[in-house]
């Protein structure tokens, strides 16, 4: 289960991760979108800014030729001096539109606010002066004297500061621009910088997250190794309790455990042997002697006969074999007989030949005979105590059970 | 979190939030380098035409990212003082260029402009001209026209082409001195000779003459002094002439102390606040106005564009203004006047 959600909270994490990462390149697009709009609209007022200073000075110089003209007693004065009054609304149109643009600095402003000062002096200084011309009171000489001493000067002052504006007007543009530029770059920075905070923060916790997990995963092997050692030393503790620690062969617990099964659900042949005086050998030669003897036999009947069934040692002197379920019954027979043959022949034990008698029983038992083993066990001995009674060293069938 | 990770993230934090640091003081340095200085010396400290020339040579400055180094001797007859303050202005290493009102025409003055040039510092003369021809522009009135101007303002107070005419010029080192003295009498002598014929032709005594031209050495005592001798030797004087603002104050003093304003007419020069003051109470007539701030501030402008190798007009006149109690109170004459209320 902890699995599990920690591996939701992973992918959780990586899914943020995923929709920042769409968000972040969406208010970078939208940042260069900005600065763009912002360059656009600061040139467009440059643009527009220029071109009326440049109208300005256009009319500035139409004035001055239409002057000319008048003093050198060329065209119409009275034609001409309306050409002067409309360059002078142009003039002011002009001047009225640069004012609406609202993006220019307090430097910029001053400087326009002297160069229309002499625009204005100028068109007071004209309207007298027109006067002049117009009476007739001015000869020649006279009249460019005082256009040149007394007007040209204003149109010429007044040129100068716009030209000052017009590259003041320039300057602020580009600073403008900068400043958009470098306060984009700033937001884009401090968002990349977040964006690159943000994604680390979620690698870095997804690692923890992951290596969480791995901690996890590790115990939970360490515990399924556990349980697996748990389950061998288990078994192992089983195998010491199912073998005859002698003879190396399964025991009466071991019988036990084998055939609880086998006795509710199949039939089978078994046979039992004890061997006749077992107790006068280790009188005679000691306990060791008899183990060894013991073993001898258990290894005969381990190797003649260990493939045609399971080979009890169910007490120190008695074995026991369930025949597999392929040898039938009248092979069960024979090989009954020879094991009764090989555990009576003779063996040699310690430089001694020895060879004992053999009690036998065999049974072919039915499924659901008997309830447990004991019960099953109970009959073969009293079966084998029987031929004991009457000297050993015989086999006898089981018939039924009573 | 492990202790590991923990550091890991803080340093992460740490870097990124250097890094922004980083950026905005990086960013925020967009200040302006100063450019240099340009040095402004100009022919005294007391006269308010030169504050006006400060004024409009501090605002090209502060459009153009330099700082002004404003000197001037004490008398407008210091040449000397004038020599010391240009040279030591070419010893600064950190001025550009030298913007100069000379106080004379260039015997003392070419030397010390041809050592600028040789250093590599641009010069510039306004308000009055020098005969070197290394200058890269002479920016100021036209002071032959203003001489005219004032001439023809004079004549306009003689109609009947009658009267006595008194000059007190401000001196004869100095261009301006000597051009508004020519220009006036350029004008005027032709008109006062031409009075000596009649309608008819037939000669007779000049009706209209110019009776002395002093100097006061642009000291408003002395012209006081001048005028009060020139009026005590002519009674029946008209009309004075005034070339500069401290001939005019002191020339308006002394006819006003004698209580022979309107009487006896002046016409001067510049627009002090003094002037203007005489102008509305009728002592002074008429005063040719010039445009002092313009030539500060475009002697500046010049300066930096000759110095970066700009083509500029070598002459830019300013133009002057005649100003009366006609149109003394007229916006536009008042902000030319005290281009300080333009601010």
């Amino acid at each position: 289960m902890a699995k599990n959600t920690e591996k939701q909270s992973g992918g959780r994490m990586y899914l943020v991760a995923g929709i920042l990462f769409p968000l972040i390149i969406g208010l970078i697009i939208a940042q260069v979108v900005m600065v763009n709009n912002a360059k656009d609209s600061v040139l467009d007022e440059s643009v527009a800014a220029d071109k009326a200073i440049y109208t300005i000075k256009e009319e500035l110089v139409e004035i001055n030729r239409d002057v000319v003209m008048i003093i050198g007693g060329m065209g119409d004065t009275q034609s001409l001096i309306t050409n002067i009054h409309n360059s002078f609304d142009v003039i002011r149109a002009n001047m009225s539109d640069f004012e609406a643009i609202g993006s220019h600095n307090e430097i910029e402003m001053k400087r326009y606010r002297q160069a229309k000062l002499y625009i204005l002096a100028l068109d007071e200084a004209l309207i007298d002066y027109e006067k002049q011309l117009l009476s007739g009171s001015l000869d020649m000489n006279s009249a460019r004297n005082v256009y040149m001493q007394e007007l040209a000067p204003f149109q010429t002052t007044s040129i100068e500061m716009f030209n000052a504006v017009v590259e003041l007007n320039q300057e602020d543009s580009e600073e403008m621009i900068q400043q958009a530029k470098v306060d984009s770059s700033l937001t884009l920075g401090i968002i990349i910088v977040l964006f690159a905070i943000g994604e680390i923060g979620i690698i870095v916790a997804a690692r923890i997250a992951k290596a969480q997990r791995e901690e996890v995963s590790r115990k939970e092997r360490q515990a399924a190794a556990a349980d697996i050692k748990f389950q061998h030393s288990q078994e192992k503790i089983n195998e010491v309790a199912y073998t005859n620690i002698l003879t190396g062969m399964k025991n009466r617990y071991g019988l036990e455990n084998d055939i609880g099964e086998k006795l509710e659900t199949t039939q089978f042949n078994i046979a039992v042997f004890d061997m006749d005086n077992f107790r006068s050998i280790n009188d005679i030669y000691g306990y060791d002697f008899g183990d060894e003897y013991l073993v001898q036999l258990a290894e005969k009947i381990k190797s003649e006969f260990g493939f045609f069934g399971e080979l009890y040692n169910i007490t120190g002197n008695e074995f026991c074999i369930i025949y597999n379920r392929e040898v039938s019954d009248f092979q069960a027979q024979k090989y009954t007989q020879d094991i009764f043959n090989t555990l009576s022949s003779v063996y040699n034990v310690a430089n001694i030949g020895i060879q004992l008698t053999v009690s036998a029983a065999t049974y072919h038992y039915l499924a659901g005979e008997c309830m447990n083993l004991s019960a099953l066990l109970v009959k073969m001995d009293n079966a084998i105590r029987n031929v004991k009674r009457s000297g050993g060293n015989q086999i006898i069938v089981v018939s039924g059970m009573q | 979190m492990k202790p590991k990770k923990k550091r890991l993230l803080k340093s992460i934090v740490a870097c990124a939030f250097a890094a922004s640091m980083l950026f905005m003081t990086g960013c925020s340095s967009q200040e302006d380098v100063s450019k240099g200085k340009i040095a402004v010396i100009v022919k005294s400290q007391s006269v308010q035409f030169w504050d006006d020339i400060r004024l409009g040579a501090e605002d090209a400055a502060a459009e153009l990212g330099y700082e002004i180094a404003y000197s001037a001797p004490l008398e407008e007859t210091d040449v000397d003082g004038q020599v010391q303050l240009f040279r030591a202005a070419i010893d600064n290493e950190e001025v550009k260029a030298i913007v100069i009102a000379p106080s004379d025409n260039g015997e003392k003055l070419n030397e010390v402009i041809s050592e600028a040039d040789i250093a590599g510092k641009t010069v510039v003369t306004i308000d009055g001209a020098v005969t070197s021809e290394i200058v890269a522009s002479f920016i100021g009135s036209d002071n032959l026209a203003a001489g005219n101007i004032a001439a023809r303002a004079v004549l306009a107070e003689l109609p009947a082409r009658m009267g006595k005419i008194a000059v007190v010029s401000h001196t004869q080192l100095a261009s301006t001195g000597n051009d508004r003295l020519q220009g006036f009498l350029d004008i005027i002598e032709p008109a006062c000779a031409s009075t000596a014929v009649t309608e008819t032709g037939d000669p007779r005594e000049q009706t209209m003459s110019v009776v002395d031209i002093q100097s006061c050495d642009s000291d408003p005592e002395k012209a006081y002094q001048i005028a009060k001798e020139m009026i005590a030797a002519n009674p029946d004087l008209s009309i004075f002439y005034a070339t500069n603002e401290g001939s005019a104050v002191g020339v308006c003093k002394a006819v006003e102390e004698l209580g022979m304003a309107g009487k006896i007419k002046i016409i001067g020069f510049d627009g002090s606040d003094m002037e203007q003051s005489y102008i509305r109470s009728g002592v002074l007539t008429g005063t040719v106005v010039q445009n002092p701030y313009t030539m500060g501030y475009l002697g500046v402008r010049y300066a930096d564009s000759a110095n970066n190798g700009e083509h500029v007009s070598e002459r830019v006149d300013t133009g002057v203004l005649l100003v009366t109690k006609a149109n003394i109170d007229n916006e536009n004459v008042q902000l030319i006047m005290s281009p300080s209320k333009a601010e």
